[in-house]
């Protein structure tokens, strides 16, 4: 009987994504990325987000929850979310394993001409990552980054910027944006007692 | 044959019949768990009205109120019960079958 549910579940969800912490970790991270290509430290851009990871626990229960509160989603939900953010996971490692190896392997492959433009597919695949994280987190703001993400790429490849520089200038944008729903959030929400 | 005005209608829970305790028991029927200052920001009642709503809500067994601490602040976690769930279900099935009921 109390199968449509989704409309309220997907406000219950939305509302705890709307906090602007996981906007930083990903500002952060196209930060990361950037300055590791544009220093030729590719792998250490891949450990960026293994990096990230292990903060999200803590800075949530640090920051968020005691403006937010506390919400545990249904069983249903939590299996939905794993399962997704696995296939994100995957999606992400197999996207950076393709772009490094078109990326390096461009001579070989014969592919000098649009150089350029491999340039600007790490920006493109992490607008993807973009995109898919919209979904996600039920959050549209993420398509607004993965659109930042998508513009810097193709401009930036256009321009004739190597991969790194282009991720680096993308981060710009998007950790403004991030910083201002993060410190919204701050704002709106003070520490207040539980007056139950 | 039954007039309309015959219809047997069945009854509806006056205490979930009120739009405050009806939103929050329709978003703790979504969560495992939540607790005030998580409703509070969804339904953006008062601190008070919410307390209150709770409060009958609890007294008639329809959510578990669970009080702990988060470091040095109070904490209080809900829990939808199973009474709680049913009466959801049957509120909407009761409404809507009155609402089957009106005419155009």
């Amino acid at each position: 009987m109390l199968n449509n549910t989704h409309a309220i579940e997907r406000r219950v969800f939305r509302t705890f994504w709307a906090d602007g912490l996981l906007d930083l970790f990903g500002a952060v991270g196209v930060f990361g990325i950037g300055m590791a290509w544009t220093f030729d430290l590719v792998v250490v851009g891949a450990l960026v987000p293994a990096v990230l990871v292990p903060l999200w626990q803590p800075l949530r229960q640090r920051l968020i929850e005691p403006r937010l509160g506390l919400v545990e989603f249904s069983e249903q939900r939590e299996r939905r979310n794993n399962a997704r953010l696995l296939t994100t996971a995957l999606f992400g490692v197999g996207t950076l394993i393709l772009v490094v190896a078109l990326y390096f392997g461009r001579t070989r492959l014969g592919m000098d001409a649009p150089v350029s433009l491999i340039a600007g597919l790490p920006a493109i695949l992490l607008a993807v990552l973009g995109i898919v994280t919209a979904f996600l987190t039920a959050s549209p703001r993420f398509l607004a980054y993965a659109a930042i993400l998508g513009g810097f790429g193709i401009g930036g490849a256009a321009y004739g910027l190597e991969p790194g520089p282009i991720l680096v200038l993308a981060s710009v944008p998007i950790s403004v944006a991030a910083l201002w729903v993060f410190l919204h959030f701050l704002r709106q929400n003070p520490v207040a007692g539980d007056a139950a | 044959m039954k007039q309309p005005t015959d219809i047997e209608l069945p009854p509806i829970d006056d205490l979930l019949h009120e739009p405050a305790r009806l939103r929050l028991l329709a978003f703790l029927s979504v969560v495992r768990r939540t607790d005030f200052t998580y409703l509070l920001k969804l339904t953006g009642m008062s601190k008070g009205n919410l307390s209150v709503q709770m409060n009958k809500l609890g007294d008639a067994d329809m959510v578990n109120i669970e009080k702990s601490f988060a470091g040095n602040r109070p904490r209080t976690i809900y829990q939808l019960t199973d009474t709680g769930r049913n009466a959801l279900r049957a509120y909407k099935k009761n409404m809507h079958i009155i609402l089957e009921a009106l005419p155009d």
